[in-house]
């Protein structure tokens, strides 16, 4: 088996395993380290795909970011002290919907003639290729303005949520 | 096997790049203590030395070796396997930089990512999460105290830091620390001296060290948020520390002060890791005298000077430059010298810019008599009676005294002072 | 190095695992923050099958990544206001517990 197979299929299982933790675990603190643990399997699986671009921005934004605010949030709620009750709340049917997606989607990727190997081959310089098309007019200069508004306007509200009254 | 004499070199070289900051810190935690001694008037440690050479020179390996031999003590409610994994990942975060910093022209480096300094930036922020999970698995009023500072502060010094490492980014036109280094003929501290400055400034608080040494004030949390570790757990602490503030170095110098680049480097490459560890130790003693020199700042202050001052400095950096550099070449001025003239010439006017608006502040401070962050407006008036009446301009702004919590008392300029009734409105509610 | 002989078929079965497990995470917990941890997981999965599709597909790679960019971008803030929210909620009702806060409720 080539070793991309390999790796991949590592990196694979340590992501849905800690992802199944995330939502299993009694103490809400643990699931966010598990958290961190399947973005970091999702930032290798991103290596693999040749974009490390997108590998630093998944743990710059999302470990240094979310996961940050999110174990912030935890503290601030004091999540660990809950851990007496039950923490899943109906969890056979809900089992079961996700599951039956999780064929379903399966089944159809399955059924889809997808390339095994990369169209066309890797490009250099493709991050320069990225940045340009990112303020390129005829690119992806409007989703990027709106994104940079919408940014502020949810720094300004979540300020405003947070402030002490 | 085939695959294994082609990564034998590779291997070789990553594990000796890894553990080059480890080594390089035994030393350098023995010049800081020197150092900040012999500027605070004291000799330092003295023991542990050998009888001709300097003092105490092995006094970093026999604190090593009584923290080696230490027992590590696990508070009972502290949740083990967070307490345990916290030093781990922050010296894994400490050593993963050392990844893609280029020693040498060529050959000298593990990788040379084509996003080195975004690299370099993703890991940083892993730091912040090591102090949260120290802290919270501590179970200790203190340490989650100190992990919240700490991390308040090193997520909100990051923004200035990466803006001001947009700039050296934005010059050379590439993320590459190799490409960044190769187009310095001209050290960047010379093109951007302001983006130096915020990158300085910023790494100082990202790195805990004075005057934003908050997070492990000895005399004010006890030891924040590594208050329950012992042993060797505390020692990779320590050690992470100063990893990190040699790595603060050497990423300056790579930055901003031409890395390897030097005299003699084209003819002898072995020359290149001795001149960006000449820089480096330039900048670790910068920061060491910084160190002595300086009381520390306090939380709100950490905080207001980073968004109040550095970030909007950040932007207005990068933005003039960007411009400027768009600027000069839209003119017709492609060489190299006037591109230095112009982003020179438009640094000065930033500059000039800057002293004007600090000294305006500073006069309009100084006029309005009072400047007292709000959560010390309760101790000035009891209720909105206002029992305790300040005399205004006998009041000296607090940001004057760099950090000295309390307040101090002088006359103005004219010899007199005019009393003022402190009121705030979230005191009247009556809490 | 073998990386490319991973067809584009695993990369995404892997972000249908990652979203359904996202999924059950939404429907099954009670907490509110572990509920927001699972849509982050959902939106990562998202891009995750973006950028496998723009590596195999893609001459210059370029749509997948820009679109991924600008949803890490949504859902990042997405999350900050999130949890801004459980926080608020956190001072009023004193509680996360999702079966609790029915203040809209009937």
């Amino acid at each position: 088996m080539p070793i991309g197979q390999i790796a991949f299929l590592g990196f694979a299982v340590v992501s849905v395993i800690a992802a199944l933790r995330v939502v299993t675990s009694r103490r809400v603190f643990h699931a966010a380290l598990w958290l961190i643990v399947a973005f970091f399997g999702v930032a290798a699986v991103y290596m693999l795909l040749e974009s490390p671009f997108m590998a630093a921005i998944q743990i710059f934004l999302y470990i240094g970011g979310v996961a940050v605010l999110t174990v912030i949030a935890i503290m601030v709620t004091k999540g660990v002290m809950r851990e007496d009750r039950r923490i899943l709340n109906r969890p056979v049917a809900a089992g079961v919907v996700s599951l039956a997606l999780f064929v379903t989607m399966t089944w159809m990727i399955i059924q889809l003639p997808l390339p095994e190997e990369p169209v066309f081959p890797v490009v250099e310089g493709s991050l320069s290729l990225l940045g340009a098309a990112l303020v390129d007019p005829k690119g992806y200069l409007l989703p990027f303005e709106v994104v940079s508004v919408m940014l502020l306007a949810v720094l300004v509200v979540s300020l405003y949520l947070g402030k002490e009254r | 096997m085939d695959v294994m004499s082609d990564l034998w070199l590779p291997i070789v070289r990553s594990l000796g790049i890894a553990l080059f900051p480890v080594v390089a810190v035994v030393f350098l935690i023995w010049v800081a203590r020197k150092v900040i001694a012999r500027m605070q008037d004291r000799l330092g440690p003295t023991n542990a030395g050998t009888p001709a050479g300097p003092d105490a020179i092995f006094q970093t390996v026999a604190d090593a070796i009584k923290i080696l031999t230490k027992e590590l003590v696990i508070p009972e409610g502290a949740d083990r396997t967070v307490f345990i994994a916290a030093p781990m990942l922050v010296t894994a975060v400490a050593v993963a930089v050392w990844a893609v910093i280029p020693l040498g022209p060529g050959e000298f480096q593990v990788v040379d990512l084509e996003i080195g300094a975004f690299y370099v930036v993703a890991m940083s922020s892993l730091a912040p999460f090591a102090m949260i999970m120290a802290g919270w698995s501590s179970r200790n009023k203190y340490a989650e105290v100190g992990a919240f500072r700490a991390v308040s502060q090193i997520i909100g010094y990051e923004i200035p830091q990466t803006l001001a490492l947009l700039v050296p980014v934005l010059l050379t036109g590439s993320l590459s620390l190799q490409k960044i280094i190769e187009a310095q003929r001209v050290p960047y501290i010379v093109l951007a001296p302001f983006a130096a400055l915020v990158y300085f400034l910023a790494t100082m608080a990202e790195v805990n060290r004075l005057p934003f040494e908050l997070a492990e004030a000895d005399s004010e949390i006890v030891a924040g948020y590594f208050t329950e570790y012992s042993g060797m757990m505390f020692g990779s602490f320590y050690l992470a520390e100063f990893i990190n503030n040699l790595t603060a170095s050497v990423l300056f110098s790579i930055l901003f002060l031409g890395g390897w680049r030097g005299p003699g480097v084209d003819a002898v490459p072995l020359l290149g890791p001795v001149w960006l560890l000449v820089k480096a130790f330039l900048v670790f003693n910068f920061l060491n005298v910084f160190w002595a020199a300086m009381p520390r700042l306090r939380i709100d202050q950490v905080l207001a000077f980073n968004w109040k001052f550095l970030v909007p400095l950040a932007l207005l950096v990068l933005l003039t430059t960007a411009l400027v550099d768009k600027l000069i070449v839209y003119l017709g001025y492609t060489t190299d010298g006037m591109r230095a003239v112009g982003l020179i010439l438009a640094n000065l006017v930033l500059g000039v810019g800057l002293v004007g608006y600090l000294y305006a502040l500073g006069r309009r401070r100084k006029r309005a008599g009072v400047s007292v962050p709000e959560e010390f407006l309760p101790l000035l008036s009891s209720g909105s009676h206002g029992a305790l009446r300040m005399r205004s301009a006998d009041v000296v702004p607090l940001s004057r005294h760099n950090g000295t919590s309390g307040m101090r008392y002088s006359r103005d300029e004219r010899g007199k002072s005019s009393t003022v009734e402190l009121q705030a409105n979230h005191i009247s509610k009556g809490e | 190095m073998g990386a490319s002989s991973v067809p584009l078929a695993w990369y995404l079965i892997l972000g249908s695992a990652l979203f359904c497990i996202g999924v059950y995470g939404v429907l099954a917990t009670r907490n509110l923050v572990v509920i927001i941890m699972s849509i982050e997981l959902m939106l990562n999965a998202v891009v995750l099958d973006l950028v496998a599709f723009a590596r195999f597909i893609e001459p210059a790679r370029v749509t997948g990544k820009a679109f991924g960019i600008i949803l890490y971008a949504t859902a990042a803030a997405e999350a900050a206001l999130g949890l801004a929210l459980v926080i608020s909620i956190w001072r009023t009702e004193n509680t996360v517990e999702v079966e609790e806060i029915d203040v809209l409720k009937g």
